[in-house]
Formats: structure tokens, C-alpha cells, sequence
């Protein structure tokens, strides 16, 4: 091995040493841009990450001169020398003299070379690497190759980064959308469970339960296709677009066709399926109008507990102008209502699930209904989020 | 895992999906169909499930997706041969008329 590929090699050791992978994600980007600036001999380096927009880069780690700047300097993309990398994703190499136009970020600001290479996971640009000398000098393809190596580490550092962002914000959200214990309603006994999903983590499943000015309660159930912090989001917009329209029709078929209009012209790429019910002021009789949901379970005291019997219309989002019905029955002695992370499992047939489901529930107080159907669940890795609200009478 | 094999016949394009249809694998049908509808000039679209094991409600998303594409570009678009779980899930989900068309335009479906 020649001189220079023994120097390279040992120069490559030092930005994919294993000792790495110990650290947590910020103090990785942090140890990133301390040995890429020391591996190519470079006065500063940053390593700048897109933020949630994607159109801002936040210098979020830096070494040598940049680090007396503080994190959070944001440049746009398109702009400055490390903004063009993110629009280009293609390497830059710029000397800076007095002919050089350059609008200056403040991380560019004193330097005279510039060197910098795109972050990129599973071919998506998340920010730039970014290099600088004070002193006329060159940078050489060995040292771009270098840069592209440590920014392949912070491209892993990066999405890792991301995706914990994401789940911490979606969680928040559904914190606050999803009360653990629902307000307290006269004359009902209410107890509500939500379980994320391994898989795919946190998404749009929600329940809800209020009571109105007549003094009926509306209760509320759905699940938003998709998953994450979008997912979250759009479920939150169509949770109090639901309450608006409860509060203007006493018919479940009407809020949701009002809902699915809403959600038709305001998020057209949305699909939720969902029951919205309304219990009447004596709690004997209960209207609801189902949209692609799993019917609810209803439980006497006489008899198994049963599927309610309703043709569900079409999920809310699916097509325009889609039909809706509401069905009456006497209020049940309690109501569960589901979503299909509970149910859905690869290779079991649903009915046999829904059959599983019915034998595990044996009555009780809603939170006794819960903890039946959530030991059912218990030791099963569930893949999808599961959302469960329980109802019962109390007189 | 999923596969989607798509076969020409004239004005007839069908899709045969095979596998599993959740989270992860959906785009890959979303993309097919999509495309089907959108560019390959076709005028009749047919998704068939026969070999699909699983599908999740990100599948009923896509196909439901299909339909609206389709209506909105004069394309005639069909789901066809759902079978075991997947049919079950449809049709719960009160959409298996609506894909298939074994309903009335009203779009009113009958669960089984």
C-alpha cells in the first residue's frame, strides 16, 4: 500500500470507528463534525440538517470556528454555499476570492475555500456537510470521499434524529387530543385505552365523548389511514371538525356527511374511518352512523355480548357525495367501541377475531371492559395503534 | 411483501396483486394503480386481490383512491376476487360494492 492509501485508510478509521455507535444521536453529530474537520485539516465544519419545512437548513453541530457561532444558524435552501448543496445534492468545492459571488451564510462568513457534501438517507437529502479553510488551500477528491463517509454516518444519525422528533411531537399531539380519562357524563360509566402500535408507531386513531347543549352525548370513535405526525395532525383537524358539527345536527348521518365535505375539499388525500353516535338525555336510546368502521359491541344483561347490525357506509374521504344512514336502538347496558389495530392480524381470519373478542368480554364497569379486551391484546405484539372506548349505563 | 404483475389486453389493463397489502407495502400498489389510471391510456382498469393474503386499511385507502381517479378520468375501474380476510375487511368496511360493483350506482352496499 503506498504512503497516501495508508494515510487514507488510517483517515477513514478515524470517521467509522464502532466506538461511535455508542453515543447518542446528538453528541454522534457532534464527535461527525469534530473528525471531519479533523481528518481533512480543514478551520471549521457544521453539519446542517434540514428542518420539518425542508426548506431551511439548521446548523445543528459544528467544530473549529463554526462552534463559536451556536447551533441554530438556518440558511435556505438555494442560498449561500451550503444551501446550493441541498438544492443540488452534488458536492461543492468553492474558492472564494474577490471575484466570487457568494451570498454568505454567517458559517461561511472569514473563510476563503469551501468544501461540502449532501447528508442523504434512503435517497432523500436531510442536509449538508460542510467544510471551510481560512488559508488558500486545495481540497482533494480523498478528502471530498472523506466527507461524503462521514456524511453517510450523520445521513443514519440524521433520520434516526428525525424519526424520534417526529414520535416525540406525534405522542405530544396525541396527549393532548386524547384525554386517559374522559370527562365524567352523568348517568354513563366511561373508561378509554389507547395503545401505540409497534410497527409503525403512533398515528391516527382517536375517541372522543362530549356532551351537548340538549343534553345528549355524542360519542365518537375513528381511525386515520396512514401513521405518524401527518396522521396526527389530520386526525386532530377532523376530531374538532366532528365536535363543530355535532353541535349544529342531532343526526349522526348528518355530522358525518357534513365531515366527509369538510375533508373531501380540505384534505383530499385523507381517508378516516369512524362511527359518531349520540346517547339521548335519558340515556335509553342511542343513534349512530357508521362510516367503513368495525361495528361496535353492544352487551346486556341478558344474552352474549353481540355485534351491533348496521351496513357501514363508506369510509369518510372515499369517494364524493357518499351516502349515510343512522340507525336507532335502545341504549345497551355498555358500548365498546374499537379500532382494527385490536382485531387485524395477519393470518386470522376477522371474524374469528370479532368471535374472540365477543367470548373475551364477560361485563362489568368500563374499566373492567377495557382491561378484559386489553388482556386479549397482552403479549401479542400489536403492529397498529389500538383505540378502545368503553360505555356503560349506570342507572 | 407484495407484488403487483400487470397484464395488457386491448383497452384492458389488470392488475394481479399478490401478498400483503399494509403500511409499508401499499405505495407500491398505490404507484401501479395510479399509473394504470393515469398514464397507460387504458380504459379499463382491473385490480385483482385473488392472490392477496392481508390488506389493512391503508389498502382499503388506495383502492378507494383508485375508484375516485378513475371516475374523475372516464376510466372504468374494477376490484375484483377478494377473497378470505381481505373480503372480510371490505366489506365491513362497507366498500366492497362500491369497488367491485356489485351494487347499485347509489352506492349503497348490502353486507353479506
Amino acid at each position: 500500500m503506498t504512503a497516501n492509501g495508508d494515510r487514507q485508510l488510517r483517515r477513514l478509521r478515524a470517521v467509522t470507528d464502532t466506538e461511535l455507535a455508542r453515543l447518542d444521536i446528538e453528541d454522534l453529530l457532534a464527535e461527525l463534525a469534530a473528525r471531519a474537520r479533523a481528518a481533512v485539516g480543514a478551520d471549521t465544519s457544521t453539519i446542517l440538517l434540514l428542518d420539518q419545512t425542508g426548506r431551511e437548513l439548521v446548523a445543528t453541530a459544528a467544530s473549529g470556528l463554526a462552534a463559536q457561532l451556536g447551533p441554530g444558524v438556518r440558511i435556505p435552501v438555494g442560498t449561500s454555499f451550503a444551501g446550493r448543496i441541498a438544492a443540488t445534492t452534488e458536492p461543492l468545492v468553492i474558492e472564494v476570492d474577490a471575484g466570487t459571488v457568494l451570498n454568505r451564510s454567517p458559517i461561511d462568513e472569514g473563510l476563503s475555500v469551501l468544501a461540502g457534501v449532501p447528508i442523504t438517507a434512503s435517497g432523500k437529502v436531510l442536509g449538508v456537510l460542510h467544510v471551510g479553510s481560512r488559508d488558500p488551500r486545495q481540497f482533494s477528491d480523498d478528502d471530498l470521499d472523506l466527507l461524503r463517509v462521514v456524511a453517510d454516518r450523520a445521513g443514519m444519525a440524521a433520520q434516526a434524529r428525525n424519526a424520534r422528533l417526529e414520535r416525540q411531537a406525534t405522542v405530544a399531539l396525541q396527549r393532548s387530543l386524547l384525554p386517559a380519562r374522559p370527562p365524567h357524563v352523568a348517568g354513563l360509566d366511561v373508561a378509554a385505552h389507547y395503545l401505540p402500535g409497534a410497527e409503525v408507531g403512533v398515528g391516527g386513531d382517536w375517541y372522543d365523548l362530549f356532551t351537548l347543549p340538549s343534553g345528549q352525548v355524542g360519542v365518537a370513535i375513528g381511525d386515520v389511514a396512514g401513521s405518524g405526525l401527518r396522521a396526527a395532525v389530520v386526525m386532530g383537524r377532523i376530531r374538532s371538525a366532528l365536535r363543530a358539527y355535532a353541535i349544529e345536527s342531532e343526526d349522526p348521518a348528518d355530522v358525518l356527511t357534513r365531515l366527509d365535505r369538510k375533508i373531501q375539499l380540505f384534505e383530499p388525500d385523507a381517508f378516516a374511518t369512524a362511527i359518531y353516535a349520540v346517547i339521548d338525555p335519558s340515556r335509553s336510546t342511542m343513534t349512530a352512523s357508521v362510516a367503513g368502521h368495525l361495528p361496535p359491541i353492544l352487551l346486556d344483561p341478558v344474552g352474549a355480548p353481540r355485534e351491533l347490525v348496521v351496513t357501514a357506509d363508506l369510509p369518510l374521504g372515499a369517494y364524493p357525495n357518499a351516502p349515510r344512514h343512522s340507525v336507532t336502538l335502545p341504549f345497551p347496558d355498555a358500548l365498546l367501541l374499537y379500532t382494527d389495530g385490536l382485531i387485524e392480524r395477519r393470518g386470522r381470519p376477522l371474524d374469528v377475531a370479532i368471535k374472540q373478542l365477543l367470548e373475551t368480554l364477560t361485563g362489568g364497569t368500563a374499566d373492567e371492559l377495557c382491561a378484559q379486551v386489553m388482556a386479549l391484546v397482552h403479549g401479542d405484539p400489536v403492529a397498529d395503534d389500538i383505540a378502545l372506548l368503553a360505555i356503560c349505563r349506570t342507572d | 411483501m407484495v407484488s403487483v404483475e400487470t397484464e395488457r389486453d386491448g383497452d384492458v389493463l389488470t392488475l394481479s396483486v399478490s401478498g400483503e397489502v399494509d403500511l409499508a407495502t401499499s405505495p407500491v400498489v398505490d404507484d401501479a394503480i395510479t399509473e394504470a389510471i393515469v398514464t397507460s391510456g387504458a380504459n379499463t382498469v382491473s385490480v385483482d386481490l385473488s392472490a392477496v393474503e392481508f390488506l389493512d386499511s391503508s389498502g382499503i385507502a388506495l383502492l378507494l383512491k383508485g375508484r375516485r381517479r378513475a371516475d374523475e378520468r372516464g376510466v372504468a375501474y374494477r376490484v375484483t376476487g377478494a377473497q378470505g380476510t381481505p373480503l372480510q375487511v371490505l366489506r365491513i368496511a362497507g366498500v366492497w360494492g362500491h369497488l367491485s360493483g356489485e351494487t347499485d350506482p347509489s352506492g349503497q352496499s348490502v353486507r353479506p
